[in-house]
């Protein structure tokens, strides 16, 4: 009876004297793993045009329909995103995302993005639903815009611009 | 090829040509079976008569022969011989495929391009040369790099060959003597054997 | 069984009808052969080599499009080789084939990206940039041209030429510089533009309407028909969450063959309209407050019932129901007649006076086979645009189409426009009757000379007459098309059929009208009108109500108490406005309902909000007698209540129930239906003056007051029918603004001479007290000695000038700039 109370003892004595397991969290985090998937991001490129373009490919990727994307055309004067479409409505339902990651595999200009942030807990249910207010990424990113692929959009062009009235008999 | 506005300048007739050939466009209508089929030939003798196709041709070959404009227009742009912009007098067409690019084709549009003071597609200021660059072969691979001044061949043109080209036609050269002098060179002539004078 | 030939594909053996393409005849073995120039409606090309396939016998692969079937021919279409071949010609049209997928409206649903994804390579060989054009090209009204996506299939170019007839769209340019492209300063502003949207196989065309509204995964379809005009064409449409985001074809080759009219296609998104009534709305004093549907409903039922009371149920008149259901039309006559006693109800709220024919039924595929199309004062292309690409092609085929009328239906196919005054137009059939009947036995058949002019200005001559003589005495199949406007000339037009049916037995007569309204012959067949019941019974003698032209007469002179129209914004749509104007203001009590506070609603009482066609569940009948039915594809909306449950809930705010069961008057209907089905098809009512008409009409054309202001000139006033015009659905369109004709006055070169107008000039139109601002247009297409005005236009309306017909003769004046400012 006393040789195993000692023993008790003696393992909390020696645990005494061990590195500490538990983390003083919120005031201290846990390292995340390099892949960890946590809140989404939109990225934007270096010259802070959005990269979403709102080809809603991640919306259709998302096996738990947890995405929703309206796309619109790009303003010429002010646009969103390069080319002629972005996403104008983006949501992400943080209740309903499992962040399996397929969006961000799915998305052909690397714009979705899964950072290692988790704390996403909050009071209600409306406010897990993450519109571009918070998903877009206030910082750009030192992407460049790709030359070519989504060439600068400057409204409707008329059907016949080239021939001057010059040139006209 | 008429030069531009001859016509009219003769003061003598200045009726659009349209009716003053009217029994040419007859007859060559009356030629086919469907009057469409005189569509090349109404371009062409709007070009003859004016130097290139102008908008006003276009509406009324259309309207001739029935057709719509769209397609005046589609067939009119299908064909590098046929101008809808007003031309200078030596139309210099140098051909743009891939074999004449290959031997030289590439070079000399650049030096044409210095040496007329022009880029392709315009016309020089006296009104006597345009440049033009087909996308299509002009049939001619065998004497590549190959130019086409208005009805005229010249092959294997090289630099110094285009200046001496320019040269006779700006001093008054006839442009036929000229191709047949110059221009063409014999089967199996090599780039050098022009190159000797 | 010579018709059909056996061949082998794939080893398999297959049994398919001479003449037939192996794409086709391989489709029927269910074996596939990618295609993108090929389409099964357009002749075959070849242009696009995907559909190369190893045919015995031959030295090389042959395209399997231009290819036909023959007997005992043996095809490979998966062979070692064939794939090859698919892989190389797909490498070549991805070549310079931007890869902007996400961004292309066309991704999803894309020919070039499945048979890619089928039977092509996973990468490509090229290595220095793709060629680039210019992206996002303004192609016409509806339309987004993406140079760098076309593959140069050419089935826009071939859709323009061979069914809409027209040629505009043309490839130009050559080489890898060929691009699809237009004349000079023309955009593709066709009718039918919206069909090359289907058909481009990448997305070179896309729809600015649907510009960048989904994806076509996202979209949960809805088999539908179009109810924008009497045709009834079949359509698809499309919603993304709730929301109306296009309209597809959805083929019916006994209807529409696969196509669509832009305003069919494109005219939806007033469904979704901010300008919609969505409110029940109570006048009170100048402006209208909104009000619950209950409080709406007592208070028309209680002013219906002091009405009744005090004045009759006579008193009481209900207009409109060409747009309804006829579920909707049938119970819209039960409250009429039930509910409230009057026998007041006409649907006819465009001038039109007869929407059916019993004698001489019409098809749309008699079209196809006509010898003779004959168009009587109708402008098919405005009025029933996807029924003419049947004519176009009749007329492209070598059917004579023959055109007569005040105004030039501006064919590009082969045709004789014979101008004839609307005045003297019965008149000139019966001639042609008469001619017709006389030269029986001589056997004259001749050459019909056809141009593509005008068969020169001022009235028809003799020579008009021979012409249509002619074409009638050699015809077998004649398809007349009428539109419906004036009975005079319909009597003159059966005169002439029955002539033409005397000359031989085996002759096919038929007849269509198109109806003012998509469901006009539906709304007739439901008793919709005041002469006859449901089911085309005549009421008995003397008990026959007033039409739409008399109660408007009854309101105005204040002997109509009540007046209850629905979908008609008659303001726009009457040809006589001032009658309108007088008797909407006039009349103490009137209720609108509607989608939009149009200008009729804003003079009612009070304002029902309809909901939109694509909530309603019901049948209609098109031009032809088809009847087709429609399923509910979105909820009512807002406030809004479908116009069958508005009159039910009338009823009942009346005290009277018009149904026990909710099947009960759809039952109802399908019998009514039944009844009246001869070979699959409703069949017409009969000519008026055969059975009890209504209130005589005032003659059509008569001037009102003699106008005789020395400094004018006397023309006649011809008011046309334009696609994009009319009251309701395409003025409330953002699409549709810019398309929409604008009031104008058209003249002919002579006329505009002789009066001293220039283009664009304030000319004055008018006909007694009225008088209408307009400025001019000169175009050789219109008939000496008239003056065209489109119908339902933005800006002045016109039909103040009109007594009761779509023409009336006008002084015209050209205005000096001073009374203008």
């Amino acid at each position: 009876m006393l040789r195993a109370l000692a023993k008790g003892m003696g393992t909390t004595l020696r645990m005494l004297f061990r590195k500490k397991q538990t983390l003083k969290y919120p005031f201290v985090k846990k390292e995340r793993a390099q892949r960890f998937r946590g809140r989404h991001e939109l990225r934007r490129y270096e010259n802070g045009l959005e990269m979403c373009i709102g080809c809603e490919l991640c919306q259709v990727a998302c096996p738990a329909a947890a995405i929703t994307v309206m796309p619109a055309q790009n303003d010429p004067e002010n646009p969103n995103s390069p080319g002629e479409r972005y996403a104008y409505k983006y949501e992400i339902d943080m209740l309903r995302c499992i962040f399996c990651g397929l969006c961000e595999e799915a998305c052909p200009t690397e714009a979705l993005h899964l950072t290692r942030e988790f704390e996403l807990a909050d009071f209600t249910r409306e406010s897990h639903i993450y519109g571009r207010d918070r998903l877009v990424n206030r910082h750009t990113s030192p992407f460049r815009v790709p030359e070519n692929v989504y060439p600068p959009f400057h409204g409707l062009r008329p059907m016949h611009e080239d021939r001057g009235e010059e040139t006209r008999a | 090829m008429a030069a531009i506005g001859a016509a009219a300048a003769d003061g003598r007739d200045r009726r659009p040509w349209w009716v003053r050939r009217e029994a040419d466009i007859e007859r060559l209508i009356a030629r086919y079976p469907k009057p469409k089929s005189a569509l090349m030939g109404l371009l062409w003798m709007a070009q003859e008569e004016r130097g290139y196709v102008a908008d006003e041709d276009v509406a009324f070959i259309a309207e001739r022969l029935g057709l719509s404009r769209g397609y005046v227009e589609s067939t009119c742009s299908f064909y590098s011989l046929y101008h809808r912009q007003p031309v200078g007098r030596y139309v210099i067409v140098v051909c743009g495929n891939i074999v004449c690019g290959l031997c030289g084709g590439a070079d000399l549009i650049r030096h044409l391009e210095e040496r007329l003071g022009v880029r392709v597609g315009e016309t020089t200021k006296d009104g006597l040369f345009t440049l033009l660059v087909t996308n299509e072969c002009v049939a001619a691979c065998d004497g590549a790099p190959a130019l086409q001044i208005n009805e005229e061949y010249f092959h294997k043109v090289n630099p110094q060959r285009a200046d001496r080209i320019l040269q006779a036609l700006r001093d008054g050269a006839d442009l036929a003597e000229l191709s047949e002098t110059i221009g063409l060179t014999a089967p199996g002539a090599v780039w050098e054997a022009g190159e000797s004078a | 069984m010579s018709d059909t030939v056996t061949l082998t594909i794939n080893g398999r053996a297959v049994q398919a009808p001479k003449g037939m393409g192996l794409v086709e005849a391989a489709a029927l073995a269910g074996i596939e052969i990618p295609v993108f120039c090929h389409h099964r409606k357009l002749k075959p090309v070849g242009v696009c080599r995907m559909c190369l396939v190893e045919v015995e016998g031959q030295r090389k692969p042959v395209p399997a499009c231009t290819t036909q079937v023959a007997d005992g021919m043996v095809v490979r279409t998966e062979s070692d080789l064939i794939r090859h071949l698919r892989q190389g010609v797909l490498e070549f049209l991805l070549l310079n084939h931007p890869l902007d997928c996400p961004v292309c409206d066309k991704g999803g649903e894309c020919p070039l990206q499945d048979n890619t994804f089928k039977y092509g390579p996973a990468t490509s060989r090229l290595s220095v940039p793709k060629m680039k054009k210019r992206k996002a090209v303004d192609l016409g009204n509806f339309i987004v041209l993406d140079e760098e996506r076309c593959i140069l299939c050419r089935r826009c170019t071939r859709f323009d030429a061979e069914v809409a007839c027209e040629g505009t769209l043309v490839v130009g340019q050559r080489a890898h510089e060929a691009l699809i492209t237009t004349a000079d300063g023309e955009t593709y502003d066709s009718y039918f533009s919206g069909n090359v949207i289907e058909l481009c196989p990448v997305g070179a065309l896309t729809s600015k309407a649907y510009r960048f509204k989904g994806r076509p995964w996202d979209l949960s379809r809805v088999p539908s028909v179009c109810t924008a005009c009497p045709v009834g064409c079949n359509i698809e449409l499309d919603f993304r969450f709730g929301e109306l985001a296009r309209v597809l074809s959805r083929e019916n080759p006994e209807v529409d063959n696969g196509w669509l009219c832009d305003r069919g296609r494109f005219n939806y998104r007033y469904v979704h309209s901010a300008d919609r009534v969505t409110q029940p709305l109570l006048r009170r004093g100048d402006t209208f407050v909104p009000v619950s549907w209950t409080e709406a409903l007592m208070e028309i039922a209680s002013r219906l019932r002091s009405v009744v009371r005090d004045h009759g149920p006579e008193a009481v008149g209900f207009i409109g129901g060409g747009r309804l259901t006829n579920e909707e039309a049938y119970t819209f006559q039960k409250l009429a007649r039930e509910a409230v006693g009057t026998p007041h109800i006409d649907h006819r709220v465009a001038g039109q006076k007869v929407t059916s024919w019993a004698g001489y039924p019409g098809r749309l595929d008699d079209i196809d086979g006509a010898d003779v199309v004959v168009l009587v004062d109708v402008l098919p292309a405005e009025q029933m645009p996807v029924a003419d690409l049947r004519i176009r092609r009749a007329a492209q085929r070598g059917a004579a189409l023959l055109a007569l009328g005040p105004a030039a239906p501006g064919y590009r196919v082969p045709h004789t426009f014979i101008p004839v005054m609307p005045a003297g137009l019965a008149r000139f059939l019966e001639e042609a009757a008469s001619l017709v009947a006389e030269g029986e036995g001589q056997g004259r058949t001749g050459e019909l000379s056809t141009t593509g002019a005008p068969a020169g200005p001022g009235p028809a001559g003799v020579d008009g007459q021979e012409a249509l003589v002619r074409a009638l005495r050699s015809a077998r199949r004649v398809v007349a098309i009428w539109g419906g406007t004036d009975a005079a000339v319909g009597r003159a037009l059966e005169r002439l059929l029955n002539a033409c049916r005397r000359t031989g037995d085996d002759r096919r007569l038929s007849v269509l009208i198109p109806g003012e309204q998509a469901n006009s012959r539906g709304a007739e067949a439901m008793g919709v009108r005041p002469d006859r019941l449901p089911g085309h019974r005549p009421v008995e003698a003397g008990a026959a109500g007033l039409d739409t032209a008399g109660m408007l007469q009854a309101a105005a002179q204040g002997r109509l108490h009540a007046l209850y129209l629905v979908g008609a914004n008659l303001q726009e749509t009457y040809p006589d406005g001032r009658l309108v104007r007088e008797a909407l203001s006039r009349v103490p009590f009137l209720v609108v309902q509607d989608l939009f506070l149009t200008e009729t609603a804003r003079q009612a009482d009070v304002v029902l909000p309809a909901a939109p066609f694509a909530a309603k569940s019901g049948t209609y009948v098109n031009l032809e007698g088809r009847v087709q039915e429609v399923q509910e594809a979105q909820a009512a909306g807002e406030n809004s209540r479908t116009d069958g449950d508005i009159f039910r809930a009338l009823a009942e705010a009346l005290g009277r129930r018009l149904d026990r069961s909710s099947h009960e008057i759809r039952w109802e209907v399908q019998h009514l239906l039944e009844e009246l089905t001869v070979d699959g098809f409703v069949t017409g009512a009969a000519l008026p003056g055969e059975a009890g008409a209504g209130a005589p009409a005032p003659a059509a054309g008569t001037a009102r007051g003699d106008g005789n202001r020395a400094d004018g000139r006397r023309l006649e006033l011809v008011a046309v029918s334009r696609l994009y015009g009319g009251g309701g659905t395409a003025r409330f369109d953002p699409a549709f603004s810019a398309v929409r004709p604008r009031a104008e006055a058209i003249f002919h070169p002579d006329d505009a001479a002789e009066l001293g107008i220039a283009a664009g000039d304030p000319v004055e139109l008018s006909s007694g007290p009225e008088a209408v601002t307009l400025p001019a247009r000169i175009s050789p297409q219109v008939v000496k000695g008239t003056v065209q005005v489109p119908r339902g236009a933005e800006g002045p309306a016109v039909n103040m000038l009109l007594t009761g017909g779509w023409h009336a003769p006008v002084t015209v004046r050209r205005r000096v700039l001073e009374e203008v400012g």
